[in-house]
């Protein structure tokens, strides 16, 4: 069936099993690759992209239910050539290892900054747990989010 | 040479000899102030004379020095690296090296992976974090000579004598101001015959080595646009997932598809035959539009497996059997003893990017795009499995999401190879996750018996007796030789790999340390820092337990039995950024561990909470001396990752087998650390450099950081941590 969504602020129609996982129907169908495949149980947040604003995971999410929505991956996140301020202090704060999660890691930063814009550590447990990073990136990602919140960070 | 050049393996070398001299041994004694006898000084061990970083450079530098850096005309300089980016920051490193001896803006490199070249023979390993400390020497003398060519060049363009042309930021600067780009001159250069003297830069002209850097890729990640194997245009490369057997070791017995072939969407079935004398299990193939399509239709299939060689094996059994094999403890009984036993679960990699690669096979030629740290082993198994010659096969390095020891292996590839072939269209394949953790390549399961005694106040005897699975090194070290001999005896790999890591920084009077294994079908594989992880790990939780048995401070014991200067310097700095002793709540502790290999050496403080559900890591201080420190803050980033993989380990990893198959299929199930066990302050300080080359620092702070996260908790709760993860067995 054709599904209509929006997608990094373009309008797209695919016409496929609106079960498909939209992780697949992006990466395989629209060659959207900055989100990637980790566990497809929702359980590491490597796809984490966000509908409407809000960061979910695109592994286990029918495509049929963003019909009319707005999709917006890592890949459109800075609307732009320019960074959005979360990934300008992901580069500030050295985050990335291997980079594979990273992508993940920065929409649900973005994700939780919209709804929280002076989350405590308490509050970036909560919204990161979900979000696996096998380098053990935590701490510099955590430095990253207060530095976006105007927080200062502890230690190097 | 200057001293400053005088090449540390023999110093190294010298002072294990020292060690051993009962002159020094006593003047050590002496200036601890303590005037007791000195207990009998143990011999040197295997590692203090010649380690795995020993024979993996001295058996690879005769092709080191074949490294592709290349400055073109716009002035950009393109280098091929000949290692595997998993991560770590190898590419932003030795790019670090090129830049600063070459005298370019770091910003002008154009840093890429070099692809499988046969003719590198061992001299493409990404292994035993050795990369930057191996390129070290070359990219040095490589450069050097390179500058002379354009000072010459320059020189005959500018009419200049050379002694008035020196080179700066990419171009070649008369006293004059006069100028001239690298990139004008790099054809001229490249054929002249040099007349000014190539001058080897010493550590007090680096610009750029030293400070610390951003990844050269850092952009690229966090815009999603780092292509990893998965994301590469192959164009028509199509998802391609695989199902493995029921039990390990099993085979296919036969195969209903037709409900799998019934789904729409669905390209292809294949049944591959991996290659079993590799473990690179053999598999039924399914290939798709998409890989969500293929992954339904792979859980689709019905397929009958043969009963496999561990069905009979369950845990229990394992144990038993390992029991069975361990080497004896001989110490005699005495009062200040501590015999103790210990075990570690089988635990895998699970790099965020799962066992991936792409393949596109052609009747008289093939290419494989794949994350590979011994491309020239996967380049060869490639060729053979697809009846071809090396030379018809292409093998792409890719970097990739993470390895830890994972991509020291190359099934992905060879089945991605397989399945390319027998339909005659490009594939991209993944391992799903739960093919990654049901199947992947493990550290081996392990117990440990270890007794150690002590008199007087000094430890007089060390016995660790370790009993594990076999670990898998049929790969080799990336040549051909210690392919065929790892291939034919790799018991024998093992007890090797084993001598040439395992020893203790400690004066520990009569040392044991030994290795027993027994063979099974779960696949294993040497995982970051190999068997330190599981012996050093304990070593470290045994020092602790003895100081405390004898009435001692935990970092005072450690201060009057380390080995060096060194050492006693990197547990200092870490006692002192972490504030050892500072006063703590009821249910918080400290925990201090070091560890020495690589030529390194590393100290993590660890501040560990257990008054909830969970324990958490509050706090962790890491002292590093890395010899020749690089990148500060590359190698500030592994040191504190590398603190989440010890908390994983002794609180949350371990795999189980039942009956022949591996129980665990997920992050669900198979946990690691997550953001909320992460410290709010974490901090890693550098030493001043020891030396003139750098150590590795990879894998170097797994075992420090597994000692100190056990010791505080054994602090914090009073007990002895024994059976690992912590948080299901209790100690």
């Amino acid at each position: 069936m054709a599904i209509t969504f929006t997608l990094n602020g373009h309008p797209v129609t695919v016409d496929v099993d609106s079960d498909e996982e939209l992780l697949w129907v992006l990466r395989d169908r629209l060659d959207v690759h900055g989100l990637k495949y980790g566990c497809g149980m929702g359980l590491c947040g490597a796809c984490t992209s966000h509908i409407d604003g809000v960061a979910h995971r695109m592994c286990i999410t029918p495509v049929g239910s963003v019909a009319g929505r707005r999709v917006t991956t890592i890949d459109g996140l800075a609307g732009g050539d320019g960074l959005h301020p979360v990934q300008q202090a992901w580069i500030d704060n050295d985050v990335a290892q291997c980079g594979y999660c990273q992508a993940g890691q920065i929409m649900q930063a973005v994700s939780l900054l919209n709804q929280n814009p002076h989350p405590t550590d308490a509050d970036i447990d909560e919204a990161m747990g979900g979000n696996l990073c096998r380098c053990g990136t935590y701490f510099r990602i955590r430095s990253a989010i207060k530095q976006v919140a105007g927080q200062p960070a502890a230690g190097g | 040479m200057t001293a400053l050049d005088t090449p540390i393996e023999r110093r190294t070398i010298l002072k294990g000899f020292l060690i051993a001299g009962p002159t020094l041994a006593v003047a050590v004694r002496v200036g601890l102030g303590d005037g007791a006898e000195a207990f009998p000084t143990k011999s040197p061990e295997v590692p203090d004379v010649q380690d795995l970083t020993d024979i993996l450079i001295t058996t690879g530098t005769p092709t080191y020095y074949d490294l592709m850096i290349e400055i073109k005309p716009d002035n950009r300089v393109y280098l091929e690296v000949p290692r595997m980016e998993v991560g770590q920051g190898v590419k932003t490193s030795i790019g670090m090296l090129v830049a600063d001896n070459l005298d370019v803006p770091l910003e002008n490199m154009d840093i890429t992976l070099s692809k499988a070249e046969q003719k590198r023979a061992a001299g493409q390993l990404t292994g035993g974090s050795h990369s930057v400390r191996s390129l070290w020497d070359p990219v040095r003398l490589i450069c050097a000579q390179m500058r002379a060519r354009l000072v010459t060049a320059a020189s005959e363009k500018l009419g200049i004598p050379v002694t008035a042309l020196r080179t700066e930021d990419g171009y070649v600067v008369a006293t004059s101001g006069e100028k001239v780009a690298y990139g004008e001159i790099s054809g001229a250069a490249a054929t002249i015959t040099p007349t000014a003297v190539p001058h080897v830069k010493n550590s007090s002209e680096f610009k750029i080595i030293g400070r610390g850097h951003h990844r050269e890729d850092a952009a690229r990640i966090v815009t999603g646009t780092m292509p990893y194997a998965l994301d590469l245009p192959v164009k028509g490369a199509l998802p391609t997932v695989v199902a493995l057997a029921a039990t390990h070791g099993a085979s296919v017995v036969s195969i209903d598809d037709s409900a799998a072939k019934a789904i729409k969407g669905v390209i292809a079935v294949t049944h591959i035959p991996g290659m079993p004398e590799f473990l690179i299990p053999e598999a039924v193939a399914v290939t798709a539009e998409t890989f969500g399509i293929a992954k339904k239709a792979k859980n689709a299939l019905k397929i009958q497996w043969s009963a496999g060689p561990m069905d009979n094996l369950s845990d229990p059994q394992i144990d038993e059997v390992l029991n069975g094999i361990i080497d004896k403890v001989t110490a005699p009984d005495t009062e200040q003893m501590i015999d103790a036993k210990f075990r570690w679960p089988y635990v895998c990699h699970i790099p965020m990017e799962a066992n991936d690669a792409v393949a596109d096979v052609r009747p008289d030629s093939a290419e494989v795009w794949a994350g590979c740290k011994i491309p020239l082993t996967a380049h060869r198994n490639i060729a053979t499995t697809l009846g071809m010659k090396v030379e018809q096969v292409t093998l792409h390095v890719v970097p990739s999401g993470g390895s830890f020891g994972r991509r020291l292996f190359h099934d992905p590839l060879i089945h991605a190879a397989q399945v390319s072939q027998r339909i005659g269209k490009p594939v991209k394949l993944t391992w799903l996750r739960e093919e990654d953790i049901k199947h992947g390549r493990t550290r081996p399961v392990s117990i440990h018996h270890v007794r150690i005694t002590a008199q007087n106040g000094d430890i007089s005897s060390w016995e660790h007796r370790q009993a594990c699975s076999e670990m898998d090194l049929r790969h080799g070290f990336g040549d051909i030789i210690s392919q065929y001999i790892t291939e034919y005896n790799n018991a024998g790999a093992c007890q090797y790999v084993f001598l040439h890591t395992q020893k203790l920084p400690y004066k520990t009077g009569y040392t044991a340390l030994t290795l027993k294994d027994k063979a099974w079908a779960k696949p294993t594989g040497a995982f970051r820092v190999v068997y330190s992880g599981q012996v050093g790990s304990i070593n470290e939780i045994l020092m602790d337990e003895m100081a405390r048995k004898l009435g001692k401070d935990e970092v005072d014991f450690r201060m009057g039995l380390l080995d060096s200067d060194r050492h006693r310097a990197v547990l200092a700095k870490c006692a002192q950024e972490g504030q050892w002793g500072r006063k703590l709540p009821d249910g918080v502790a400290q925990g201090i561990a070091m560890h020495d290999e690589y030529k390194s050496i590393v100290a993590y403080l660890m501040e560990i909470d257990v008054r909830g559900k969970e324990p958490r890591m509050t706090r962790c201080t890491v002292a590093v001396d890395n010899g020749f420190c690089v990148n500060p803050t590359g190698t500030a980033s592994s040191l504190l990752g590398q603190a989440m993989d010890g908390f994983a380990f002794v609180f949350r990893a371990g795999l189980h087998v039942d009956n022949g198959a591996t129980r665990e299929s997920n992050y669900h199930e198979y946990k690691w650390s997550r953001m909320f066990d992460s410290a709010p302050e974490m901090s890693c300080h550098i030493l001043p450099n020891s030396n003139v080359l750098p150590g590795g620092i990879g894998e170097l702070g797994i075992p420090a950081a597994t000692g100190a996260a056990a010791n505080a908790w054994a602090r914090a709760t009073g007990k002895q941590p024994r059976n690992f993860p912590i948080n299901e067995y209790g100690a």
